[in-house]
């Protein structure tokens, strides 16, 4: 759907930019270092490109630049929505073991298969929940969209963070052989 | 269809300058309602809401409870004003208007028995803001729900050319499911419907209130299902996804996810040595190694930075370190490859190795072709003297071509690797 080559060109120039702003050909850093500096750069992308229409993207600029120590962003808008957000992940949570303690003893030893799925499913709702930046605030079915749109905006990411390496990572040999 | 609409609205008995004005605004209200739900199905909401812009998904979203919960009251009206003869040819007529134009997302599973009719538009703004400030009310009353079964909240894709008829027909269309489901709340529609031809407001929103016909199994069906829609979504999306069990599907989402996760993360490795150029030796190749290792699941590319001879010196010693690599490669292939980071040695493909050791000068080296492609088998992991020998991915062979093209220091060094 969203692998549209549109967003993958948004993403790559965004990546090439960042990556340049950054600074990564220089020699000097170590390999974490570069990594984390090249992954950062990837994910900024990914979330730029992707805009703040879907909630993910939204919270994943806003770990990356809470992640920046040196740039104090304002994002004020970010963490009025983080707050809000645990608030009613709070309540989530202690609805849910609330509602997880309670039903097993009251229902009968038939329904206890019923159960147990439904309590299978929220155990990977909750993994989910972790995986998907943002997910913590959201309820099960935004829950589901944001992860469609995710997993589709990550395959894009991945796709042209491949591109790029195949890019770069080719034409080297034949000007080395010139030499 | 057009007419077809037309003469249902003529048709529609009870009453008919009312009829008008609630067609108006089921028209301008609908669309809002669809939008935010019929979304995931065809067009996914990111995708509209990307093209169509951020705000206006943003806007449409509030929306839909409360035109939801328009429509009933409105439909409620109409259907016990004595139009429930009128209301089955109607149903009749869009079933059959349903099956020439529309691309039905799978209806006929709610009561009504038709496809859904995805109403996207570009309704003006005004309308909907004029609809949202009469019908806020913060409960969405079992009788929107019963509005949405009705509809099939399978979003279909938008056909937009058929809203117009679409809009007129649906709301009749509706109201019978409406009807059916709900049987309870005609008493007190029907008190509220006396209201008038265009009852102010307030006496709907009252309206709704007294509805509350189970309520809680409602919303949960109109949760399910928006929840099925977007499973069925995602169904499509990630690859093996021949599951029906909703918690297995969760499992390969999460997997998918964490999958994707893991493959920018190891490609965020690997553009080290492309967007870093010459970076030194041991940091590139090493690096690389690691990248293109994690990438695969397998060994990639070694480098010897030491200059030992690995097979000469201290022979006994490297077995030891051998073994324990195979060990490790068997647990977590990031710390293999960092322990053999920190011996200053690397994994190698075979053939590459043989290379190394074959030639002479970095010259004869540049001019191998083989060096440009994945050298060794897959998942030849062994101990001993045949090496630990792994697939490579063209990338890292690549990489590992460059770069011992590039640095001749770790070829002359290098002889023979730290392959054993």
């Amino acid at each position: 759907m969203q692998g549209s080559k549109q967003f993958k060109r948004a993403i790559l120039k965004n990546l090439v930019l960042g990556l340049r702003k950054r600074g990564v050909a220089s020699r000097d850093m170590s390999f974490h270092e570069r990594k984390s500096a090249v992954r950062h750069a990837a994910d900024a992308a990914l979330a730029a490109a992707r805009g703040t229409a879907p909630c993910w993207s939204r919270s994943l600029a806003a770990e990356l630049s809470r992640g920046q120590d040196a740039q104090l962003r304002p994002a004020t808008s970010a963490s009025e929505e983080y707050t809000p957000r645990k608030m009613t992940m709070c309540k989530r949570i202690s609805r849910r073991r609330r509602s997880i303690r309670a039903r097993p003893k009251s229902k009968a030893t038939a329904k206890a298969a019923d159960v147990l799925a439904r309590v299978m499913v929220r155990r990977r709702t909750r993994a989910l929940r972790d995986i998907v930046p943002g997910g913590r605030g959201m309820d099960e079915c935004t829950l589901l969209g944001e992860t469609l749109d995710y997993a589709v905006s990550l395959k894009a990411q991945v796709d042209t963070m491949q591109l790029l390496l195949r890019a770069l990572q080719a034409p080297k040999n034949p000007m080395l052989m010139q030499q | 269809m057009q007419p077809n609409g037309r003469e249902m609205a003529g048709g529609d008995g009870g009453s008919g300058p009312q009829a008008d004005d609630f067609f108006d605004q089921m028209l301008s209200t609908l669309p809002s309602a669809w939008a935010d739900l019929g979304g995931a199905g065809g067009k996914s909401p990111w995708e509209l809401s990307a093209s169509a812009g951020a705000d206006d998904h943003s806007a449409q979203a509030p929306f839909g409870d409360d035109s939801s919960a328009l429509l009933t009251a409105r439909l409620r009206q109409h259907q016990i004003g004595g139009d429930n003869k009128s209301s089955s040819p109607v149903m009749l007529q869009l079933s059959d208007l349903h099956r020439h134009g529309l691309a039905g997302g799978g209806g006929g599973e709610e009561g009504g028995g038709f496809s859904p009719l995805p109403l996207f538009t570009d309704r003006s703004a005004p309308a909907r803001e004029e609809m949202e400030g009469g019908f806020k009310s913060p409960n969405a009353t079992g009788g929107d729900h019963a509005v949405f079964n009705g509809f099939g909240m399978h979003g279909a894709a938008a056909v937009q050319q058929q809203f117009g008829q679409g809009g007129s027909l649906s709301p009749q269309s509706m109201g019978a499911p409406a009807a059916s489901s709900g049987g309870a709340p005609t008493g007190t529609t029907s008190s509220a419907g006396g209201g008038g031809a265009a009852p102010p407001r307030q006496q709907r929103v009252r309206a709704r209130r007294g509805q509350a016909t189970d309520p809680h199994s409602i919303a949960e069906r109109l949760r399910r299902e928006r929840i099925a829609e977007r499973m069925k979504s995602l169904q499509e999306l990630v690859p093996n996804a021949n599951k029906t069990d909703k918690a297995s599907m969760l499992d390969e989402i999460i997997d998918y996810v964490k999958f994707l996760q893991l493959q920018v993360k190891v490609l965020s490795m690997s553009r080290l040595g492309g967007a870093a150029g010459m970076a030194p030796l041991v940091a590139s190749m090493s690096s690389e190694g690691n990248s293109s290792g994690g990438a695969k699941g397998s060994a990639a590319a070694k480098t010897n930075d030491n200059g030992e001879n690995g097979g000469g010196d201290g022979g006994g010693g490297l077995r030891v370190t051998e073994h324990q690599v195979a060990k490790m490669m068997e647990e977590d292939m990031g710390t293999a490859m960092q322990y053999l980071q920190g011996k200053g040695l690397c994994l190698m493909p075979i053939s590459l190795a043989s290379a190394i050791s074959s030639a002479t000068s970095s010259a004869s080296l540049l001019s191998r072709p083989s060096l440009r492609h994945p050298a060794a088998a897959v998942g030849q992991l062994q101990d001993g003297n045949s090496g630990a020998a792994a697939a490579t991915s063209p990338a890292s062979a690549n990489g590992a071509g460059g770069d011992d093209a590039r640095a001749p220091v770790s070829d002359d060094g290098g002889a023979g690797g730290a392959k054993q």
